[in-house]
């Protein structure tokens, strides 16, 4: 097993930059890297090797790979699980640790059962034991109201996807290395069963891509009880200059579009401020957003969880509450434009 | 004739309220709340669902579902009946309980390549107790066939299933050759209400009952679990915001994160 070494991170691109999720897997395994004194290596797959590459060394990589082949123009399992299998038996590495995203949920599980290792999905803390070299990983588990410590014993690869937002994003320094190391792979497309037909831009896509940045979050849950609800919230977000999101009830009813989901099963948003209208607290929802650095909760159920986990609490119809907020907020900051 | 084989855990009612959720630390495993009934994970509620609309679009299609456990209540696989699988195979034996993903992949695709003909094999997105996203991956991986994962939607056309998957930024589109696996998120929807007279009809339907020694069973270790633990919630005091009425409350609210600094820009 001596022959498994190094941490490899499944790298992302992003609107031309490495994604936040790629820089806080750099985070976590610079400090592995760091605990067993092997390198920190990043690989990209694509049909082209991405421009961002290169800033991988100022991420602080000791080795960026691009593996460039036309058939990875979109991802396919069938076409990465390949890749990543070939790319596994050239490069050994000990860990590989992805994001917990679309991609990582789907090609590291099955990357897992194909090189017959371990792989434990979404976890929120990874550790190194120097001793024996293990990757000691720790997911919550019963929707976030357990948290489990895993262990691979004696298999390698040990393979970890990330959860969004468990660590922060690595800081950029200059690198004087720059070299993007290729990656040959000659894929069979005799193995690819499943083709790419389209993708179809969610309409919500701009509200989805508001959320992932937006300092301030209005959501609404369960309490909003209709959808007329969600115009008093996007108001609220509106005045604000922030992103609306809802919980999976919210989602589940219709009321707010799947792609702006917080949770466990969703996005995970950090903001400034994270108000949760009509939202229990159920831990499945804060797991998306409770490292928000202020949570302002507004319900009418006195003994909804929320209370518990929000900073500031507001015990009433939502309605009447946001009324008189939106009010408040256009007395205080009237619009730039009349 | 398309036979789909749905997947589906029956668990602790992860909508139970966070008081009554104990562990067993020392066993690394929830002790089972009182009072509290078992249920179908809800993804796989949803895939479920997803099955049966296939159904309804090809009525020739054959749905099965497949359940494994320590003990499986009847009444809880009637359900999946009731809401128009044509059949319901319970894997029950004692040897099935607290299995890791590894060795439940094998078991879930031993009973497949038993069942025999299948095009399709419906799971949901992971369970809602350990969620550990697993299980699809190993049964995909055993059987060697295709998968695609959060799907909302499956149809089947010219012997391929076009599957629409749910990814953060839209609906991806794609067509996979059969047999093939597809795992459901919540957007696969909620699984169709049954009705009294229909839960009375399955009664009386058979639901065989594999074991351990009928399929072949291994523990293979691959992972093992350290620790089971709560979490550390924190400790954060709400400060309620004061006034006579909610719309008080509300103006106060935007007063005090107004003075607070709370609002950016």
């Amino acid at each position: 097993m001596k022959d498994y070494k190094d941490i490899l991170v499944f790298g992302e691109i992003r609107g031309e930059r490495i994604s936040p999720v790629t820089r806080q897997l750099m985070t976590i395994g610079k400090t592995l890297s760091g605990r067993l004194k092997q390198d920190l290596c990043l690989l990209f797959l694509g049909k082209e090797s991405p421009e961002a590459a290169e800033t991988g060394y100022g991420y602080g990589a000791d080795r960026v790979y691009a593996c460039v082949d036309p058939l990875l123009e979109h991802y396919m399992t069938d076409t990465y699980l390949q890749a990543m299998e070939l790319i596994v038996e050239e490069l050994k590495p000990r860990f590989m640790l992805f994001g917990q995203n679309d991609i990582g949920l789907d090609l590291a599980p099955r990357l897992a059962f194909r090189l017959r290792t371990g792989v434990t999905l979404d976890c929120v803390d990874l550790n190194a034991d120097p001793e024996n070299g293990l990757l000691e990983m720790i997911k919550p588990v019963f929707g976030g109201k357990a948290l489990g410590r895993f262990r691979c014993p004696d298999r390698f690869p040990q393979i970890a996807t990330l959860r969004e937002g468990a660590f922060d994003p690595a800081d950029y320094k200059e690198s004087a290395k720059s070299q993007v190391i290729p990656i040959n792979l000659s894929l069979e497309p005799g193995a690819i069963r499943t083709k790419f037909l389209k993708k179809e831009e969610d309409e919500s896509l701009s509200l989805a891509l508001k959320l992932a940045s937006a300092q301030v979050v209005v959501s609404g849950g369960r309490g909003l009880k209709k959808k007329e609800g969600v115009d008093l919230i996007r108001e609220s977000a509106d005045l604000l200059g922030g992103a609306i999101a809802g919980s999976r009830p919210a989602v589940d009813n219709g009321w707010v579009p799947g792609s702006l989901q917080v949770g466990l099963t969703g996005r995970k948003v950090n903001p400034l401020l994270y108000m949760a209208v009509g939202i229990s607290g159920a831990l499945q929802h804060m797991a998306g957003c409770q490292k928000s650095k202020t949570i302002v909760a507004i319900n009418s159920d006195e003994s909804a969880p929320i209370f518990r986990l929000a900073h500031i609490g507001v015990l009433g119809d939502y309605r009447e509450v946001l009324k008189g907020f939106n009010d408040e907020l256009r007395r205080m900051r009237p619009p730039d434009i009349p | 004739m398309p036979n789909i084989i749905v997947c589906m855990k029956i668990i602790i009612d992860p909508e139970a309220p966070f008081s009554v959720f104990k562990i067993d630390r020392e066993n690394h495993r929830p002790i089972p709340p009182p009072g509290v009934q078992p249920v179908f994970s809800p993804f796989d509620e949803n895939s479920l669902e997803a099955a049966l609309r296939l159904k309804d679009d090809n009525p020739e299609c054959r749905v099965t579902a497949l359940s494994m456990g320590k003990s499986l209540p009847k009444a809880i696989l009637q359900k999946a009946l009731a809401a128009g699988a044509d059949q319901a195979i319970a894997l029950e034996d004692p040897e099935f309980e607290d299995l890791d993903p590894f060795t439940t992949a094998h078991v879930m695709a031993s009973a497949i390549k038993k069942i025999g003909e299948y095009d399709l094999v419906f799971t949901g997105r992971q369970a809602a107790d350990w969620d550990a996203g697993l299980v699809w991956a190993g049964i995909a991986e055993i059987l060697d066939i295709p998968s695609v994962t959060i799907a909302r939607r499956v149809d089947i056309r010219d012997g391929k299933a076009l599957v629409e998957r749910c990814v953060s930024d839209g609906i991806e589109s794609l067509e996979s050759e059969l047999p093939a696996l597809v795992t459901f998120t919540s957007e696969g929807g909620e699984m169709r209400n049954i009705s009294l007279p229909a839960l009375m009809k399955v009664k009386r339907q058979e639901i065989p009952k594999w074991s351990a020694s009928d399929l072949g069973f291994e523990k293979t270790g691959i992972i093992e679990m350290r620790d089971l633990f709560e979490p550390d919630l924190g400790d954060i005091e709400c400060s309620m915001v004061p006034g006579e009425s909610p719309e008080e409350k509300g103006r106060n609210l935007a007063r005090r994160l107004m003075e607070e600094g709370l609002l950016p820009g």
